[in-house]
């Protein structure tokens, strides 16, 4: 097989004047990038990364990064890549669970970083934007050879990502993802889209998470373009299509929602370069789509799939006429399979849980095999969310099994903030749950209940989560309850919640 | 450290600004450096650091995206806090 690396420097090779990326107004050719990933790659080794170091790297979407990606690729080293906004904390326990060495940061992080939490890394520290005391500046290394050193044991099979699902101080369980899987999910969504070339493709989500990661991978593996979004608003994203001709995207279903609303309003630039946009985290709903299809002229695909399993089905808007509510049909690399309760294979049409086998498949959480086998059954990783299978072939979703909360496309677990609930002496008892959002499809509502004879308030509620927890985990909906519906089983009845705290609760 | 630094460095937290930003009259909203997502812990971060608390309407008002006069906003509201504070003091 061939090696991310490799390829992408074969790319380089065929397409030196090319544009490479374009990031935040600044392009970089084939050639300049490649000469920075061999900068890169050169430094990274003579400060003393060695092949498979796990390197922390609080990231955001930017040039420097993407090279980053491929340096890591070239040493046979590993990123972990984090939320900036993680509490320290957090990102203490984030980078011990996955034996991060080294790091990466800004200026402005390391000085943050500084005087807080010590970060228990014995590595080497790196500045990306400057100079900091006890780092290695990455921003001068113009004098750097730029011929690629080439790590003759680096054979594909070198961890290549490690991406947390959860960001908890709890139990976060780190996706190992290795450079041959990154390098077969890419190949596989090039396939299923027809990618060439000649695509412009853009990443807007964040790149400390693997679909933004795979969205500028595909592209530097073809010789196409990779437009890289810092900043989403539906607005920057709007003129960025316009602007940088974008042919094709994949975008999570809260930004799309977003992206339409602003279509309606009659001053949006008119956009006639896409040529396929793909929705994916959550179904959008029919008129959304309309509106986006009708906006900007473009095909339609929609996406089921878990950051274990990368894509698991595939659905295009001509399909969903006759198929509607369904996720779509397995792509080529993945079967699915439904599993009842009593852990049987569901029929067509009945409801269990959605269990899939694929060739894109991480390669399980790292040094956790035991966790990773309780998530599998017969070789198929159980996802955690319901849904069935019609006669056809084609899935549809049903709910989530696993309590989770999808908040403008990322994931945030409820365990997570009720254990940093439980830090509040007076809090007797909590329950983080998803509540329906126009913006962001959910948001963290938090459900309290104080003890007796305490005072609790809103505001210390808050301020406790603005410490202790990252941007995407704050409760957007803080309520007082008296209790905690549970049912007859004594078990809380989460997915009532959203219902039950609207009659009941107060909102303080 | 002043209001509009400690308002710089939380917006700073994922993207540095660009050096020719023109910082008073910058939309930190529109301009993505604060988006739906990060907003509640912009809020509550700012709230904290200066145990002030914003209206519903302090928060709707299209002024509040802007820097230079957010920044206003919030020693307007630390000001009226030791003004309150002193009258206090002096009642009893």
């Amino acid at each position: 097989m061939s090696k991310i690396c490799d390829l992408f420097f074969d790319m380089a090779a065929k397409y030196p004047q090319k544009t490479a990326i374009w990031c935040d107004n600044k392009t970089v050719t084939y050639k300049e990038l490649a000469a920075l990933v061999s900068r890169y790659s050169n430094f990274l080794l003579e400060a003393g990364v060695g092949y498979k170091d796990h390197i922390g790297f609080p990231m955001n979407n930017s040039v420097e990064s993407a090279a980053l990606i491929l340096a890591a690729a070239n040493l046979g080293a590993a990123l972990v890549p984090i939320n900036p906004t993680l509490p320290p904390e957090v990102i203490k326990s984030l980078f011990a669970a996955a034996d991060v060495k080294h790091l990466i940061a800004r200026k402005n992080f390391l000085k943050q970083a500084e005087g807080e939490t010590d970060l228990n890394l014995n590595g080497v520290r790196f500045c990306l934007d400057g100079t900091w005391k006890h780092s290695r500046s990455l921003e001068s290394i113009s004098e750097v050879s730029d011929k690629r050193p080439i790590i003759n044991q680096v054979t594909g099979e070198e961890t290549l990502i490690i991406t947390m699902t959860s960001g908890s101080t709890g139990e976060p369980k780190p996706i190992d993802l290795t450079q041959n899987n990154k390098f077969k999910r890419a190949m596989a969504h090039i396939r299923l889209y027809h990618l060439t070339e000649d695509d412009r493709i853009l990443a807007a989500t964040p790149l400390y998470h693997s679909l933004a990661e795979r969205l500028v991978l595909m592209p530097l593996l073809i010789g196409a373009t990779s437009i890289l979004l810092p900043r989403f608003t539906p607005a920057i994203w709007l003129n960025c299509v316009k602007d940088q001709k974008v042919t094709f995207t994949i975008a999570v279903s809260a930004q799309l929602g977003q992206i339409a609303e602003l279509l309606t309003s009659p001053f949006v630039p008119e956009i006639d370069s896409l040529r396929c946009v793909v929705s994916s985290s959550s179904l959008l709903e029919n008129h959304v789509k309309n509106e986006l299809i009708d906006k900007l002229n473009c095909d339609f695909h929609e996406m089921y799939g878990t950051s274990e399993t990368s894509t698991v089905t595939s659905i295009n808007f001509r399909e969903t006429m006759s198929k509607k509510h369904s996720v779509g049909r397995p792509l080529p690399e993945a079967k699915v399979k439904i599993i009842k309760e009593d852990q049987s294979i569901a029929k067509p049409g009945e409801i269990g849980e959605i269990t899939c086998k694929t060739t894109l498949m991480c390669n399980g959480y790292y040094n956790q095999p035991e966790i990773f086998q309780d998530a599998m059954h017969d070789g198929y990783f159980k996802t955690g969310d319901l849904g069935y299978l019609d006669d056809t072939g084609y899935l549809y979703f049903a709910g989530r099994k696993k309590e989770l909360i999808i908040t403008g496309g990322i994931n945030v677990y409820p365990q997570d903030i009720e254990d940093c609930m439980k830090k509040i002496l007076e809090v007797k008892e909590c329950a983080a749950f998803a509540y329906p959002d126009n913006r962001l499809g959910e948001v963290v509502a938090l459900a309290i209940v104080p003890k007796p004879d305490t005072q609790l308030s809103k505001r210390r509620i808050q301020i406790h989560c603005a410490k202790n927890l990252a941007d995407y985990q704050q409760p957007h909906i803080i309520v007082f309850l008296d209790q905690i519906p549970k049912n007859s089983l004594g078990k809380l009845e989460k997915y009532n919640l959203p219902e039950y705290v609207t009659k009941h609760g107060v909102f303080k | 450290m002043t209001v509009r630094d400690f308002i710089l460095k939380e917006l700073q937290r994922k993207y540095t600004l660009d050096k020719e930003t023109d910082i008073e009259s910058f939309n930190y909203l529109e301009s993505g450096y604060i988006d739906s997502i990060g907003i509640i812990q912009f809020l509550v971060s700012l709230e904290e650091e200066y145990n002030i608390e914003f209206t519903d309407a302090e928060i709707a008002d299209p002024s509040f995206k802007i820097v230079g006069q957010l920044a206003r906003l919030v020693e307007r509201k630390v000001m009226e806090n030791e003004r309150f504070k002193a009258g206090n003091g002096k009642e009893s």
